[in-house]
């Protein structure tokens, strides 16, 4: 076929382009539908964990506060907060990101795109379903698999779904090599239905007995930050930072090594969190090795995504997506250092069961992660959408309101957290003080909380626009033609698919 | 990472579009200069995707492997699963655990509370007119020999102790309990509740069922009175060494264990 | 229990019988060799090394100079030829 396109066509530099120009536009096309589907689902629930977010927070620091709704009581909206955003919005804004990724680097359609979105629409049933499980009163007592039993057959399936679909694509490829996101991409495609059969089955469905529950618990917990929100972070770092500045990576096989290190490493690190726990020492000492060798891997991202940037980096003055993903990549060095420190005994004497860990948490899955997304969205979105966002203005106030929230959030529960654990390993020191300590720390976090909800409402106001297509139509950079254009311009119907 | 000047080298590509292709083929003779710029330009440019692994990196991912390595051997409990004290142990000294010998002062304060407590009672009182008193109790303190005669084979009829006269009926133990768990039982209550008197040993215990044979009935307080001498072994100095031995493995085990 | 064993082992042989056969596949079919083409297989002549693809709504984009960089020495990195499938690496 491609000696028919190369006898028709004389490839001039200008065809050329058109050529790759449609070619993209039209794989972006084929992921329009259940990419946006999932985007959209995945920014309904981060305004549903939000709310429930503010609620949580508020409780911590004014108890009457809602009181008479036993469904709002501060257990079950923390669970559900915690429970929306992991399954709600982490998990379905990176299945959004990944689909698209994998049909692009494939540079092969993305398949069944309407069965994807009837596994889309399973997940967000069975999402909503465990959501009003956990506040109506059915919670699981195991943290991150709140839902009731029910839900966790359905989420595996839509997900397998998925992941076919996703694996189909990658057969269909036309590009010989696996870039460096692919391998991200497919570490947590597979990873991720393993981590949570596996910790459904031995914990809700053949419980096995003592500590061992509580080993699995941490294992899957913590693999579903590590081993599936993780990777989709970095692939999509890995392929945005570069092809927005238009340069390659600073060093592109320290980044396959990093990848084949965190898939050595991280699955071992969970067990950190029972530290002072009654299991084997050389458990928890294995898994903080683990912890501390992630400095490996977590080296090779940092090199390679602030030696890409470090040049460029005012660029992140023209360009949404690289500041999101700038600040999200910074954010993702600095947990994972903070973590590898985190998981020594006697550091964790102190920070354990505070207010430090929760921060650590939203450094994570909030400073890296959700910053990494939003950044993916802005460049996504319009590509899929054909029409460019609506207000330059909008997009500085969600990441000044989203940046300044974090920051503000992590330093106020880090420095509280830190003195609450010292003086809760003080015996002198009055209970009441401690949590009277806390107080003035965790109205910060609520204000926090305010800041991060408006810069939310702003990109879901930015979002419903674009998808809906208000705003004055333009024809910024982030826009490609169609792929009708694309054809006029070649001026063959017969090129290579 | 070792990279051949073939890796470097871009591969030639049947490409219409390029005229240097179209030479070749036409043959007309090479340029070559043209042939090898490709080659001087791959070497002297920023080599993006191919930088080499900064020299502090692979020092700094040196020193994480060692101390990694280090940390396990460390505190790793010799991977015993019953060890829970990350400092319990160093390089494969053994732990207070199984394969150590248990406190016989403990399996005897648990032997105690399910075969003797009933009757002798735990605060070792025993009950008037029935039960002899353990605590104080000059046959407690006394031979060994009589002791685990009396566990091995039981004692019936009146007895004088602490100048109080008992009838009641001791069981006979020897054929429930191991020579090991009664020399532990004894030697609880010959150092509980302010006694003190040599432990005794399973082989002490082993030595009395031998020199006992088959009897089977209990045994009365005077026969036991009458008994003559006999040489144990091990005898008291051993004893006492058993005990100071095994008070050190007390301590061993309760830092080991928690 | 034995469910339980089942579980556990079954899923460990089988992650890691995958995670060796990928490693396998992955050097056999050369994807740890020509790393610098592969660095740059994310690129087209449409959206090339060099090119900024991403900018704020209705502003106009960096100066040039803040790209101008290195962009003589990165073009020079050929792009890959539409016409032939798996551009950017050949298999051997």
């Amino acid at each position: 076929m491609s000696d028919a396109v190369a006898a028709t066509v004389e490839w001039t530099p200008e065809k050329r382009r058109a050529y790759f120009a449609r070619e993209r536009a039209g794989i972006d096309a084929s992921t329009r539908l259940p990419v946006l589907t999932f985007f959209a689902a995945s920014v309904f629930w981060l305004l549903v964990g939000t709310t429930l977010a503010i609620i949580a927070s508020v409780k911590m620091h004014w108890p009457e506060f809602l009181e008479s709704f036993s469904w709002l009581t501060f257990g079950r909206a923390r669970s559900a907060h915690l429970d929306t955003m992991a399954y709600g919005w982490t998990a379905q804004v990176g299945l959004g990101v990944s689909l698209w990724l994998i049909a692009r680097l494939a540079r092969a359609p993305l398949r069944w795109p309407r069965l994807l979105v009837g596994a889309a629409g399973l997940w967000n049933a069975a999402v909503l379903a465990g959501a009003i499980g956990v506040l109506g009163g059915q919670m699981q007592s195991v943290e991150w698999l709140e839902f009731p039993p029910f839900v966790a057959p359905l989420l595996a399936l839509a997900f397998v779904v998925i992941a076919m679909s996703a694996l189909t694509t990658f057969g269909d490829r036309q590009e010989g090599h696996i870039y460096v996101s692919q391998w991200y991409l497919f570490g947590a495609l597979f990873w991720f239905p393993w981590l949570y059969v596996v910790a459904n089955v031995l914990i809700l469905f053949q419980p096995v007995r003592g500590v061992l529950q509580a080993s699995v618990n941490w294992w899957f917990a913590h693999n579903y930050l590590g081993l599936y929100l993780t990777p989709i972070g970095l692939a999509s770092a890995y392929y945005l930072i570069p092809k927005v500045i238009g340069r390659p990576v600073y060093s592109y096989y320290l980044s396959i090594i990093g990848f084949w290190a965190l898939a050595f490493f991280y699955n071992s690190a969970g067990i950190h969190h029972l530290i002072g726990g009654p299991m084997p020492a050389w458990l928890i000492t294995y898994s903080i090795v683990a912890s501390v060798m992630m400095l490996i891997p977590v080296g090779t991202v940092a090199i390679n995504h602030h030696m890409t940037t470090v040049n460029h980096f005012r660029l992140v003055l023209y360009s949404p997506t690289l500041r999101f993903i700038v600040f999200g990549a910074m954010s993702y060095t600095a947990v994972s250092v903070q973590g590898a420190l985190q998981s020594l005994r006697t550091v964790n004497e102190v920070s354990h069961f505070t207010h430090y860990t929760v921060a650590h948490a939203h450094l994570g899955v909030y400073a890296f992660f959700t910053m990494t997304m939003f950044g993916s969205l802005y460049y996504i979105v319009p590509r899929l959408t054909k029409w460019e966002w609506a207000s330059a203005r909008l997009i500085r106030l969600h990441f000044w309101m989203t940046a300044g929230g974090i920051m503000l959030y992590f330093l106020s529960l880090t420095w509280a957290g830190w003195y609450q654990g010292q003086m809760l390993n003080d015996a002198n020191v009055p209970f009441m003080d401690i949590v009277k300590y806390t107080l003035p720390y965790l109205r910060t976090r609520s204000i926090a909380a305010v800041m991060l909800a408006v810069g939310h409402l702003v990109f879901a106001y930015l979002f419903v626009l674009n998808l809906l297509h208000r705003g004055e139509p333009r024809r910024d950079p982030t826009i490609l033609g169609d792929v009708k254009e694309y054809r006029d311009m070649i001026g063959s119907e017969g090129a290579p698919q | 990472m070792s990279l051949s000047d073939q890796d470097l080298m871009p591969e030639p590509e049947p490409n219409e579009m390029d005229p240097s292709k179209q030479r070749r083929e036409t043959g007309e003779p090479f340029n070559v200069q043209d042939l090898h710029a490709p080659i001087i330009r791959e070497q002297a440019e920023p080599r993006d995707g191919f930088e080499p692994v900064p020299p502090w990196m692979s020092i700094f991912y040196g020193i994480l492997l060692f101390w990694g390595g280090a940390y396990m051997a460390l505190y790793s409990g010799g991977f015993r699963p019953d060890v829970y004290n990350e400092k319990a142990i160093y390089f494969g000294k053994p732990p207070g655990g199984a394969d150590e010998k248990a406190d016989p002062i403990a399996v005897g304060r648990r032997l105690y509370t399910v075969n003797c407590a009933a009757c002798h009672q735990a605060s070792g009182q025993g009950a008037a007119g029935k039960f002899p008193p353990l605590a104080g109790s000059e046959w407690v303190l006394g031979s060994p020999s009589v002791l685990g005669r009396i566990l091995l084979n039981g004692l019936q009829g009146p007895v004088s102790v602490k100048g109080e006269t008992y009838n009641g009926n001791m069981p006979a133990f020897g054929g429930r309990l191991k020579d090991d768990e009664i020399a532990s039982i004894l030697s609880f209550i010959r150092q509980e509740w302010g006694n003190s008197a040599p432990a005794i040993t399973p082989e002490q215990i082993a030595f009395i069922r031998d020199a006992v044979g088959s009897r089977s009935d209990p045994w009365s307080a005077d026969a036991l009175q009458s008994l003559p001498a006999e040489e144990l072994p091990g005898g008291d100095a051993a004893a006492k060494e058993e005990n100071s031995s095994t008070e050190g493995s007390t301590k061993k085990e309760s830092s080991g264990g928690t | 229990m034995h469910a339980v064993y089942w579980v556990i082992y079954g899923t460990v042989i089988l992650f890691g019988v995958t995670v060796v056969a990928a490693f396998v596949w992955a050097i056999r079919t050369h994807q740890f060799q020509k790393f610098q083409q592969g660095a740059v297989s994310i690129f087209d002549p449409d959206e090339p090394v060099g090119e900024m693809t991403d900018g704020f709504p209705g502003e106009s984009g960096p100066p040039p100079e803040v790209l101008d960089c290195d962009q003589d020495e990165l073009s020079k990195l050929d792009p890959p030829d539409p016409t032939v499938k798996g551009t950017s690496i050949r298999h051997e």
